[in-house]
């Protein structure tokens, strides 16, 4: 069966990048949630998460990240989201997220905040 | 942004099953277009609606799947109106506006999300017709 969300993994020195493609919903946030999840519990300090192929989210998207993010403090790592478009974007400005969760325009500046010490 | 005049149906049936939402969003941005909403407000609309129909899934059928909501959309004075019906649960108040969510929070979301992407939220119960939620939009143009 193929997956409700496919979800691309990137393993780079210091961190891992993942990137879902498609909507997350309550249909797919359980899966999406699945492969953060096993991300940080595998050990990964620092995730980042590519959101340009992410059409769609709403608020189980939301949830899951919000919990991956306070997971990720509990073992002083850290979870980065990149290049949300400007409606998943605007979902995570409506919501006050964008204060609360490591928001970047694109993988570059990302990655640059990941370099830094 | 004119008004398209290709044919839509602006009846949608879908079942209480998360797996039909996405047909449902692709429904809605297609009558969104047809009532010739402007891209946010077209976005806004089938956002809103996401929100309400999970929240139907959930709450009004209690999770039970393949149960029936029915969408219909149509512009009035100046406005797009979306209704949803159900026949589960008596929604009551169960889309009123929530206070915005706290920072870190495991919930409520939703409710908040819904409320500010549309100008209107509206919702009536009857036993014979049960639960219908009318988002409503400001723009478009009649077809």
């Amino acid at each position: 069966m193929p997956a409700r969300l496919p979800v691309e993994v990137e393993s780079l020195p210091g961190c891992t990048i993942l990137r879902p493609a498609g909507e997350i919903d309550c249909h797919t946030a359980p899966e999406f949630r699945s492969r953060l999840l096993a991300q940080l519990e595998g050990g990964t300090a620092s995730l980042l998460v590519d959101l340009s192929g992410v059409s769609f989210i709403d608020s189980s998207g939301l949830r899951v990240l919000v919990e991956c993010h306070k997971l990720a403090h509990q073992s002083a790592g850290r979870v980065r989201l990149f290049a949300p478009s400007a409606e998943v974007g605007e979902i995570l400005r409506l919501t006050r997220l964008d204060s609360v969760l490591e928001l970047h325009p694109s993988r570059d500046a990302a990655l640059a905040q990941e370099a830094r010490p | 942004m004119s008004a398209v005049n290709s044919a839509v149906d602006l009846r949608f049936e879908m079942r209480s099953d998360a797996a039909d939402l996405s047909r449902a969003r692709a429904w809605i941005a297609r009558v969104a277009e047809h009532f010739g909403l402007e891209p946010r407000a077209g976005f806004a609309l089938k956002a809103a609606a996401s929100e309400a129909l999970s929240n139907v899934i959930r709450h009004s059928y209690g999770g039970r799947e393949g149960l029936p909501i029915l969408l219909n959309c149509v512009h009035r004075r100046g406005r797009v109106l979306l209704a949803i019906r159900d026949y589960g649960r008596k929604a009551r108040g169960a889309f009123r506006r929530p206070r915005p969510p706290a920072p870190h929070a495991d919930s409520a979301y939703g409710l908040w999300i819904l409320h500010c992407l549309v100008d209107r939220v509206r919702v009536d119960h009857t036993p014979e017709e049960g639960n219908i939620l009318t988002l409503t939009v400001n723009g478009g143009e009649p077809s």
